[in-house]
C-alpha cells in the first residue's frame, strides 16, 4: 500500500514536471509579453520592467529560476496586479472554486447514481425512457447553455433562487446544477448499464435465495457491485467539473479561480498563468489518486499494490 | 406414507421468447419427504433446474412463468402465495445453493455479512450473536479457524471452500429444505467427494430435506435415498435409488445407465449414448417425448403421453407404454444389445 502510493507520487511529480514545461514552452511561443499595450512606454522603462521580472534573461536561464521557484512553491508575484502574490489569488479563488465543484460533484454522483439504477430496475418501462431522455438531454445541452436558461426561468421568471453572486447557500443551487448536469447524464447512462450487468449476475439470485426483500438486495448487493464503474469515471468527471467551473463562474460572477485564470491569460501574466495551471494539474492528480485508492475498499478483489503479482 | 413436507402437482413453467413459448417444465409431480434426499436427474434442458427455480419462485420473470399446478408447503400453495410471504419462506424455510461458487457469492462483502444477512433478516439476530451464529456455521462445514475467515472475502476462498460457505449461508435460518441446483458440477472429483460428505453428515445432524438436482448418476447413487429422471420437461420414472438403478423400467433411464461409465464393465466393451437430441419444447411432442429415440417406441408413443404406472405402489413409478398389458416384452439387457449392435 505505502509502495503503491510511494510510487504513483513520484509518476505524480514526473508529470508535473511535464506540465510545467509544456506551460513554460506554450506561454514563451504566444506573440506578445506582459508589457504589450495600447500605450507606448519610453524603452527604458520596458527594460527596467523586464529586468524586474527576469524577462531579460535568455529562455534557457529563464527557464531554471521558474523551476527553481516552483520547487520552493514561490510561485511569484502578479504581473497586472503588483501588490499581490500568486500563492495569495490562489488561497482567495480556490476555497470558493472547490466549494462550487464540490457541490457539484457531489450532486453529479448522487443523481447520477439515483438516475441510472431507477431506470436499470424498471428497464424498458416508462421510468427508464424518462430518464434516459433526460440524460441524452444532459449530455448535448453544453452548461454555459443551460445557465443562462436556468436564471431566466428560476431567478427572473418565476424568482425562486438568486440570480448570481456568491456567500449565501442559495446561491450555490444554480451554478452547481447547472455545472452537474453533463455529469449526472455520464453517471446516469454508465450506472444503467452496469446495474443491469450486476442484476444478472448468480450473486444477486443468491441474495434472492436467502429471502431478502427486494429493496435490501439492491441496495445491498447491486449498487455496491454496480458502482465500480462510476468509481472510474470519478477523476475525469471531478476534472471535466474544474475547466467547467471557469465558465460558470463567470456567468454567475463567482469571485473564484475561473475569473484569475481567464485574466492572467489575456493579460499574458506570466506567473499567474503558471501558477494556476501547476495547482491545477496537482489538484487533478491528487484526485485520480484518491479514486485509484477508493476502489481497493469498493472492490475488495482489487488490490493496491506496487508489485506485480505480489 | 407420512405426509410430504413438499408435494408439487402438475407443474408447468413456460418462458416466453421471440421465438415462441419454451415449455420447460409440462406437468411435473413430486413428493419430498421430511429428511430424505431426492435427486432429480436429467440431462441440460430437460427441465430439472426450472423445477428447482420455481420452488422457491425464482424464475427469471418475465419472460418464465409458471402456467400451472401447485407447490404445496407447510399448507401453503408456494405460486398462490404474495410476495411477502414468499421473502418469508426463501431462505428461512428453504434454502438454495448454486451450481457455481466463483460466481455464486458477492465479490464486495465478507463471506460473514453474507452468512448473517439472512439470520439478522429473518431471525432479527442483532450483530453479535448473529456472527456469532456465522462463525459457528463455518465451523460447521469444516471450514478452518473460522473466526478469521468471517472476515475474509470470497476472492479469498477456493472454489471447494466457497461451496461450503454456500452451504453455510443456505443452513444458517435451519431450513427444513434445502435445493441444491448441481451443487458439485463446477468442482474438482475430490473436492465434489468432500461436499457431498459434509452434505450427508449436515443432513444426519439438522434433518434437512434436500432436493439434489444433478445429471451426474455416480452424485445420485452416493448420495440420494429416492431419484426421479426428468426428460422433457416431464419426470419418467421415479422410486428409491435401488429401484432405478437396478429395476429401471423406463428406456430413457436404460439410456442414462448405458452411458454411465463403470468400474466392473469389460474394458473393452464401450460406452452407449442414447442417439438423437432431446426433444424441442417451442413444439413439445404430444407423446412421449423420448419416443424419437427410443429404440422400442412403438406407433401409439408418438400420438399420446403414457400413463403413470405404479410398478411398486408409492414408490415406483414410471410413465412408458411398455407398461401396457399389450405391449411387447422387452428388457434393459436388449436395450443395450440393440444400441451396440447398431
Amino acid at each position: 500500500m505505502l509502495h503503491f502510493i510511494g510510487r504513483r507520487v513520484v509518476l505524480m511529480l514526473l508529470s508535473l514536471w511535464v506540465i510545467a514545461t509544456l506551460t513554460f514552452v506554450l506561454m514563451k511561443s504566444i506573440p506578445g509579453d506582459p508589457f504589450t499595450s495600447e500605450k507606448k512606454y519610453p524603452p527604458q522603462t520596458i527594460a527596467n520592467l523586464k529586468a524586474q521580472y527576469g524577462l531579460d534573461k535568455s529562455i534557457p536561464e529563464q527557464y531554471v529560476t521558474y523551476l527553481k521557484n516552483l520547487v520552493t512553491f514561490d510561485l511569484g508575484f502578479s504581473i497586472n496586479n503588483t501588490s499581490r502574490t500568486v500563492n495569495d489569488m490562489l488561497s482567495d479563488g480556490f476555497p470558493i472554486s472547490a466549494e462550487l465543484g464540490g457541490y457539484s460533484v457531489f450532486l453529479a454522483l448522487c443523481a447520477g447514481v439515483l438516475m441510472g439504477s431507477v431506470a436499470a430496475l424498471w428497464q424498458g418501462r416508462l421510468p427508464d425512457y424518462a430518464m434516459m431522455i433526460l440524460a441524452v438531454i444532459g449530455i448535448s445541452v453544453p452548461s454555459f447553455v443551460l445557465a443562462p436558461f436556468l436564471q431566466k426561468y428560476l431567478g427572473l421568471e418565476w424568482r425562486l433562487l438568486p440570480l448570481a453572486g456568491w456567500g449565501k447557500p442559495e446561491q450555490i443551487i444554480l451554478p452547481a446544477s447547472a455545472l452537474a448536469l453533463g455529469q449526472v447524464a455520464l453517471i446516469a447512462r454508465l450506472m444503467r448499464s452496469s446495474m443491469l450487468d450486476v442484476v444478472t449476475q448468480d450473486y444477486i439470485r443468491t441474495a434472492r435465495a436467502k429471502g431478502l426483500p427486494p429493496w435490501r438486495v439492491v441496495s445491498r448487493h447491486t449498487i455496491r457491485n454496480a458502482i465500480i464503474p462510476v468509481v472510474t469515471i470519478m477523476g475525469p468527471a471531478i476534472a471535466a467539473v474544474l475547466t467547467g467551473s471557469f465558465v460558470i463562474e463567470k456567468i454567475f460572477s463567482i469571485p473564484g479561480m475561473g475569473k484569475y485564470f481567464v485574466e492572467s491569460i489575456t493579460n499574458r501574466d506570466y506567473p499567474v498563468i503558471m501558477g494556476t495551471t501547476i495547482f491545477y494539474a496537482s489538484f487533478l492528480i491528487l484526485m485520480n489518486l484518491i479514486v485509484d485508492l477508493m476502489y481497493g475498499w469498493i472492490d475488495p478483489r482489487i488490490k493496491v499494490s506496487g508489485r506485480e503479482g505480489s | 406414507m407420512s405426509t410430504p413436507i413438499l408435494e408439487i402437482k402438475d407443474l408447468h413453467v413456460s418462458f416466453k421468447t421471440y421465438a415462441g413459448e419454451v415449455q420447460a417444465v409440462r406437468g411435473v409431480n413430486l413428493q419430498l419427504e421430511k429428511g430424505e434426499t431426492l435427486a432429480i436427474v436429467g440431462e441440460s434442458g430437460s427441465g430439472k433446474s426450472v423445477t428447482a427455480q420455481s420452488m422457491m419462485r425464482l424464475i427469471p420473470s418475465p419472460p418464465g412463468k409458471i402456467k400451472k399446478g401447485e407447490i404445496l408447503f407447510d399448507g401453503k400453495d408456494l405460486t398462490k402465495i404474495s410476495d411477502k410471504e414468499m421473502y418469508q419462506i426463501r431462505g428461512s424455510e428453504i434454502g438454495m445453493i448454486f451450481q457455481d461458487p466463483m460466481t455464486s457469492l458477492n465479490p464486495t462483502m465478507t463471506v460473514g455479512k453474507q452468512i448473517m444477512e439472512g439470520l439478522m433478516w429473518h431471525q432479527r439476530l442483532n450483530k453479535n450473536e448473529a456472527q456469532h451464529r456465522a462463525i459457528e456455521m463455518l465451523r460447521l462445514v469444516g471450514i478452518p479457524t473460522p473466526e478469521k475467515r468471517v472476515k475474509q472475502f470470497p476472492h479469498q476462498f477456493s472454489g471447494g471452500m466457497r461451496q461450503r460457505a454456500m452451504i453455510a449461508i443456505s443452513l444458517a435460518c435451519n431450513p427444513k429444505i434445502l435445493i441444491a441446483d448441481e451443487p458439485t458440477t463446477a468442482l474438482d472429483v475430490t473436492i465434489q467427494a468432500q461436499i457431498l460428505e459434509l452434505m450427508r453428515d449436515l443432513q444426519i445432524k439438522t434433518e434437512t430435506a434436500i432436493i439434489l438436482i444433478t445429471h451426474d448418476l455416480g452424485v445420485v447413487a452416493e448420495t440420494a435415498q429416492r431419484v426421479a429422471v426428468m426428460y422433457g420437461g416431464k419426470i419418467v420414472e421415479t422410486g428409491k435409488v435401488e429401484e432405478v438403478f437396478y429395476r429401471s423400467r423406463h428406456p430413457y433411464t436404460w439410456g442414462l445407465m448405458g452411458s454411465m461409465p463403470r468400474l466392473d464393465i469389460e474394458r473393452d466393451e464401450e460406452l452407449s449414448p442414447i442417439p438423437g437430441s432431446p426433444p424441442d419444447l417451442f413444439d413439445p411432442p404430444k407423446g412421449c417425448p423420448f419416443a424419437d429415440r427410443c429404440p422400442h417406441a412403438m406407433h401409439i408413443c408418438h400420438d399420446e403421453m403414457p400413463e403413470v404406472t405404479e410398478v411398486i405402489p408409492g414408490s415406483h413409478q414410471v410413465a412408458c407404454w411398455l407398461e401396457h398389458s399389450e405391449a411387447p416384452s422387452v428388457g434393459r439387457g436388449t436395450m443395450q444389445v440393440n444400441i451396440a449392435s447398431k
